[in-house]
């Protein structure tokens, strides 16, 4: 049931991501500084804090595919960046103690991780020519940002999807 | 030690999810002619989806862009008036823009196939527009994209209901794209590669050294190209220098499209080019055997 609701969920987002958030960005209003919004990661990374490193996996390679094949060039760049970075915020949840800070946090650092894992593979594969420093100045560090302050939503409505469908679990982020 | 290496299990899963990585980028990755039908079907629905989004976003984009201006929401009548309002607004707008389009398609006589956006990737590492019209209207890869105001990209991959529009802005290595620069008596040849994001920017590189160039000369598409016609408008010329191989020149090109917020564009189809391109598969499928290339 909670698989099925954050499913929907995810993709409601991941939509968004490519429609409504593309005019509000601010590369659509001519500003150098671009804003890659990443809000299915922020969701990945955070049902992951909730639900343990295993089911982030499993969504971050359902929906990094997902990304790979409606937008990508290459299929598998973003499946296994996604799931990585899934993975990777359930190892770090058991390191700290619990907190909406922390998630947040945590999802600022997994987004920064994404973000330069997927750029790392682009550049690798020779997909992109964008030089290093211009997108980690005007793509990377203005995405992160502004995508953990986008992420609050997104966490609250992971938490209300969890909360429903187990009500009687153990919260750790609260 | 290959007992080890297995014993270790998330080691050995790491290792291998890298490798298929490797290997399906490596299967996926640059030009492919057709699309999986699993794929096409992940891209219709989307396509489908987004467009339905995309409507009423448009709408509030609009309002924000000036578009509607006039709208005053102080007089605060009943409900399904204001609905009407918003309702006639974007008509307007959207009646706006199509003639906009309208006007161009009367100007060139080309047959173009008018398509909506609708939706773009979210990371500008690849810089792909989505549309709403596909192999059905009659799109086919490596046409050329145009808004009215000019050049904006080609079709990278079709599916029967949707398309991707690579954009020039892509800072991935798409093929370059023959074009010239228009100076007065002589028509100048070069090659569109790459993109400057920080100057914003075309870059129009291998062009004759000897060749004489003026800020605001028009760049165009050259009609030797086997995939493009010719004469769509790029940019105007904007600062020349040395090209890569020091022999030649490269010349930063001002693009005359604008990029940022695509609604409505244009595919060209030249009848001529199509013609052309399924003769060169017939000889190519036919002289395989013979070694012709």
């Amino acid at each position: 049931m909670a698989v099925w609701l954050l499913t929907g969920f995810l993709s409601f987002l991941f939509l968004l991501e490519g429609t409504v958030l593309q005019e509000l960005a601010p590369q659509a209003w001519g500003l150098p500084v671009v804003w890659i919004p990443q809000l299915v990661a922020s969701g990945v990374i955070i049902l992951s804090l909730y639900r343990g490193r295993k089911s982030g996996l499993r969504f971050g390679l359902c929906f990094g595919l997902l990304h790979d094949v409606v937008y990508g060039q290459a299929v598998g760049i973003y499946a296994f960046s996604t799931a990585a970075t899934g993975y990777t915020a359930g190892l770090i949840s058991r390191q700290f103690f619990s907190g909406p800070g922390v998630a947040l946090l945590a999802t600022g650092l997994c987004q920064a991780f994404h973000l330069l894992l997927s750029f790392g593979w682009f550049r690798l594969f020779n997909i992109t020519e964008l030089p290093w420093m211009e997108a980690l100045i005007f793509h990377i560090l203005p995405s992160v940002l502004i995508n953990i302050v986008v992420a609050y939503p997104v966490y609250r409505g992971v938490r209300w999807m969890i909360r429903r469908t187990h009500p009687r679990s153990v919260q750790l982020f609260d | 030690m290959i007992s080890r290496l297995f014993a270790n299990r998330r080691l050995f899963v790491i290792l291998l999810s890298v490798i298929l990585l490797t290997v399906s980028v490596g299967m996926t990755r640059g030009e492919r002619e057709e699309v999986t039908w699993v794929e096409a079907g992940v891209k219709n629905t989307h396509a489908w989806l987004s467009g339905w989004i995309q409507g009423p976003t448009r709408l509030v984009a609009g309002w924000f862009d000036g578009d509607t201006a006039a709208v005053n929401g102080s007089d605060a009548g009943p409900e399904n008036v204001l609905r009407l309002k918003a309702e006639v607004k974007r008509l307007k707008q959207e009646n706006r823009r199509l003639k906009e389009a309208a006007g161009y398609i009367e100007r060139d006589k080309k047959n173009v196939i008018t398509a909506r956006t609708v939706s773009r990737s979210p990371d500008r590492w690849n810089d792909r527009v989505v549309i709403d019209r596909g192999k059905v209207d009659g799109i086919r890869t490596d046409m050329p994209v145009v808004t009215d105001e000019g050049l904006i990209g080609r079709i990278s991959a079709a599916t029967d209901h949707m398309a991707d529009v690579q954009l020039l802005t892509d800072s991935g290595s798409a093929p370059g794209i023959a074009a010239h620069v228009r100076t007065g008596d002589e028509e100048i040849f070069g090659l569109l590669e790459g993109y400057d994001a920080k100057k914003k920017r075309l870059l129009l590189k291998k062009i004759p050294s000897g060749a004489k160039l003026k800020k605001g000369q028009l760049v165009v598409t050259s009609g030797l190209s086997d995939i493009f016609p010719g004469d769509l408008l790029i940019g105007t010329v904007d600062e020349v220098k040395r090209g890569d191989f020091g022999v030649d020149r490269m010349v930063y090109v001002k693009p005359a499209a604008r990029f940022e917020r695509l609604h409505y564009v244009m595919v060209v189809r030249d009848p001529a080019k199509i013609k052309l391109k399924e003769h060169r598969k017939k000889l190519n499928s036919e002289g395989e055997g013979n070694g012709v290339d």
